[in-house]
């Protein structure tokens, strides 16, 4: 009795010590990086390849922050003018732009955050002097091989009438959506800007769908459970669930792609706004740049990457894939998509 | 003593709500929010057959469910009230659950029950009651059997407590005079427990009529109340003024609702008094 | 056997519908316990195998500190509210002013604005006035007072409809002081509904996901938050799980508050 009594004790000792440690600690180094980004297992992720080595590299502490999907901390970001309590943030190149544009987020420059020199200047143009493109993935044709069998080519298989009632398209909440809207109409004989075309072809190919689905994990169930055999889809986690052993596969058609163009931006009332540039770079850094590419499966918008010949095969990562990407106007998108997505949701119709 | 309340209503609700309203008489133009005044955004919501059909569905789903809500509660309320069973705390606990399951689950739960290839669907297509699948999922009937089983606790409870307050030997005394059962029911316990029944009535329509998530799990993509129009407005397309505009619309709609439910609250509640 | 029936066939009728209205209650519960059992790692029903592997899952640093704050959050918003709603449904109920109606309505009206509305607005304002040091724990109290009073002012306002104010009265003439009646008659008579309304906005503020998007604070989540960031990459059986932990643990409070005197001690003698 005594003797376990004596243990509990040194058990609370050590305790109360451990606390006051990590408070002093806390307060010795006083910059504490919040970052926010998404949970699950992209955090474990995040983690191991960038935040944990960044702690040990600059001997800071960060918060890790997975709250809200990029939607909402944008909408975060504007309702505290640009103050949402987070010194970096993980979002996508139309909200990116459109931070730009409310003059909400930190514009970076090659003097603060020096390794965007050493990105494509398409791409990186693309997403705006606020998002740092940290990564790229492709939207993708993904199928099933049991099902969809030979193997499709282009994006006019997705109205192949044998796939009647197993076609899946995003709804136009998220930016998928917008990218297949803007493929459709290039592949109708209309462009990147004249969506008749791509309103026509969806419309039609609507009420042959098995769904119509605004976020990416509820698609991957339709593709589990067999239900969804031909779809739009990030390449990124296209090669994830292929990997888990799902009878799937997935291609970049004939016609060419639009990639999914992901970015770090600092909102302008960062509290360490420096450091939060400084993880910026840091994440740019080729080295950082190969480990997120094989964590998460993406591509990179920095050409000089040496990664694996399988990987490099099928995700963004050479000049010659960077070159060949349709990049639309992102600033157009930012300014027209809520006229878009009214005239979507009159036409595009199960 | 209704001050308190109000006060802090007033400073964490009504102030904070005031000035996101503002917006919706401010310029949206390509994505961003000017601060010119205009009624253009009530304009392009009074004016346009999409946002009215959203507002009318609102309308029509929230007093459809909460009909039938108040009307599957009032047997379980009773039958709590007068149960002598030993379990009662534990059966009073368990209308709990279907507040309790999360909605990301329950959701889930219902979409494997409803869809094309459900549990409903199956078993109808094995029983040859029907030859292909009915649209149980992303339809209106789905949301409203989704809200249905949400809100039935609120009304149960809300029925539960004004029942509780009915002494029984109100009830005992018309046996006593000859009335049977159900007699004594519909003259006797019935009226006086109306209060309740009225108040389950617009809480349940007033939830129903500003939920979000089970429409838009249940509804699917093509499913639009007003609740989800705000939302998409709010997140994905940016136009707080227009989303504000929707509030208000959707706020002055339920308080309407309300109002006339006060007057019918309070006609009862004089004829019960009286 | 025929005039048994004839009897007992409206009771045994209404025992069958209350307990198809149980069964309507339980349905999508029962699959959410079928997934958080299942051992496989996917969302197949029904399963092929089952096992508790999920459940270890749920008592880790991951889900308990998410589970522990948002118990703390809505026992808070509970209190509050319950404070806040008892004033405001006594006020309803008790004096004839002109604009009773009105406040009424008021008092209701957090509930007719999707709460994601309340959110936003909270957040702003608290940054167009500097109090964003606000955010974190006291943010979200006050926000989930604000989603959760309806519901208070509600369920006490309707227990006091039916109240026989000749009770009142009676211990009055009896020469019982303001004070006494008010702690022995009228709040007793208050209880079933205090209860039922503060039940509601334990569970209310304990689920919700809108307001409290907007005002956590790096760093301390809400489980359903918690439950939410998870969700953006996949769906596991985890989350069943902790949502089956979190429902027994919720109902289990229900139920020792119910005994501590809830709704059914009550006034008429009866338990």
């Amino acid at each position: 009795m005594g003797r376990s009594r004596a243990a509990v004790n040194r058990t609370l000792v050590a305790l109360v010590a451990g606390v006051v440690a990590f408070g002093l600690g806390a307060f010795a180094t006083a910059q504490r990086l919040v970052v926010n980004s998404y949970g699950g297992e992209y955090q474990d992720l995040i983690m191991e390849a960038i935040i944990e080595p960044f702690q040990e590299a600059f001997g800071v502490e960060v918060v890790y922050d997975a709250v809200g999907s990029a939607a909402e901390d944008y909408a975060r970001i504007r309702a505290t003018r640009g103050n949402p309590g987070f010194d970096v943030v993980v979002m996508t190149a139309p909200e990116a732009l459109q931070g730009c544009r409310e003059g909400l987020l930190v514009e970076m420059t090659e003097d603060e955050v020096p390794n965007l020199a050493a990105l494509n200047s398409a791409v990186r143009e693309s997403a705006g002097p606020c998002g740092a493109v940290h990564e790229l993935q492709y939207m993708s044709l993904l199928y099933n091989t049991n099902h969809v069998d030979p193997a499709p080519t282009s994006w006019h298989d997705l109205w192949d009438p044998r796939w009647e009632g197993h076609v899946l398209i995003p709804d136009i909440t998220s930016i998928m959506a917008v990218y297949l809207l803007q493929m459709s109409s290039l592949i109708n004989g209309g462009d990147l800007q004249n969506l008749d075309p791509g309103f026509a072809a969806l419309a039609e190919l609507a009420p042959r769908t098995v769904a119509i689905e605004s976020s990416s994990a509820v698609m991957a169930q339709y593709v589990e459970r067999d239900e969804a055999w031909i779809l739009p889809y990030w390449s990124g986690r296209a090669q994830f669930y292929k990997d888990e052993g799902w009878p799937v596969d997935f291609l970049i058609p004939e016609e060419g792609t639009i990639p999914l163009i992901a970015t770090l931006s600092v909102p302008i009332g960062a509290e360490n706004r420096e450091l939060a540039l400084q993880f910026v770079n840091f994440w740019l850094e080729k080295e950082q740049q190969e480990a997120w590419a094989l964590a998460y499966n993406v591509g990179s918008a920095r050409s000089d990457l040496e990664l694996p010949e399988d990987f490099t095969a099928t995700q963004i990562t050479s000049a010659e894939q960077l070159d060949q990407l349709i990049l639309p106007d992102q600033l157009e998108i930012a300014s027209r998509r809520t006229e878009w997505a009214e005239r979507w949701q009159r036409e595009i119709r199960r | 003593m209704g001050l308190p309340p109000t006060v802090f209503l007033l400073a964490a609700f009504f102030l904070p709500l005031a000035f996101l309203m503002v917006l919706s008489v401010y310029r949206f133009d390509a994505g961003l929010i000017e601060p010119d005044v205009t009624l253009e955004n009530y304009r392009k919501f009074f004016a346009d057959s999409f946002y009215l059909a959203g507002l009318w569905r609102t309308v029509r789903l929230a007093a459809i469910v909460s009909l039938v809500v108040t009307t599957l509660s009032y047997p379980v309320a009773y039958f709590l009230t007068r149960t002598t069973s030993r379990f009662k705390g534990l059966l009073i606990a368990l209308v709990l659950a279907p507040e309790l399951s999360g909605v990301v689950l329950r959701t889930y739960g219902w979409i494997v029950i409803l869809e094309d290839r459900g549990l409903v669907n199956t078993l109808l297509l094995d029983l040859d009651l029907i030859d292909r699948p009915l649209r149980l999922s992303q339809s209106f009937a789905g949301v409203a059997l989704g809200l249905t089983h949400v809100l039935l606790p609120f009304a149960i409870l809300a029925i539960f407590s004004t029942l509780q307050t009915i002494d029984p030997v109100l009830e005992r005394a018309a046996q006593n005079l000859g009335a049977n059962r159900v007699r004594t029911f519909f003259r006797v316990l019935f009226p006086l427990s109306l209060p309740g029944v009225i108040g389950a009535f617009f809480l349940t329509f007033t939830i129903s009529a500003s939920a979000y998530a089970t429409p838009a799990i249940l509804g699917g993509s093509g499913f639009h109340v007003l609740a989800t129009m705000i939302y998409q407005q709010l997140l994905f397309f940016l136009n707080w003024p227009l989303a504000s505009v929707m509030s208000l619309v959707l706020l002055v709609t339920v308080l309407i609702v309300a109002l006339i439910g006060n007057r019918v609250e309070t006609r009862v509640e004089r004829a019960l008094q009286g | 056997m025929r005039r048994f029936l004839k009897i007992q066939a409206p009771a045994l009728l209404f025992r069958a519908v209350v307990v198809l209205i149980y069964a309507f209650m339980f349905l999508p519960i029962a699959i959410v316990v079928l997934v958080s059992l299942n051992a496989e790692p996917y969302l197949t029903l029904p399963p092929e195998s089952f096992s508790l592997r999920w459940y270890r899952q749920v008592f880790t640093p991951t889900w308990l500190p998410p589970l522990r704050y948002s118990l703390v959050i809505a026992a808070a918003a509970a209190l509050g509210s319950g404070l806040l709603g008892g004033l405001g449904a006594f006020a309803i109920a008790r004096y004839k002013f002109p604009g009773r109606a009105a406040l009424q309505a008021f008092l209701m009206s957090p509930l007719s604005i999707p709460s994601i509305v309340t959110g936003v607005a909270i957040l702003q304002f608290a940054t167009m006035v500097n109090l964003q040091g606000m955010l974190g724990t006291p943010a979200l109290i006050v926000g989930h007072i604000v989603v959760t009073l309806p519901f208070t002012v509600r369920m006490i306002g309707i227990s006091l409809f039916n109240f026989d104010r000749s009770v009142e009265q009676a211990a009055a003439n009896l020469g019982a002081r303001p004070g006494q009646v008010l702690r022995h008659v009228t709040l007793p008579l208050m209880k079933p509904g205090i209860f039922a309304g503060m039940t509601f906005a334990f569970i209310v503020s304990f689920n919700n996901v809108p307001v409290s998007l907007f005002l956590v604070r790096p760093g301390a989540t809400t489980l359903p938050i918690e439950i939410l960031n998870f969700l953006q990459y996949r769906l596991d059986p985890t989350l069943a799980a902790v949502n089956m932990v979190s429902l027994v643990i919720v109902l289990a409070l229900v139920a020792i508050a119910e005994r501590a005197g809830g709704f059914t001690k009550f006034v008429y003698g009866r338990s």
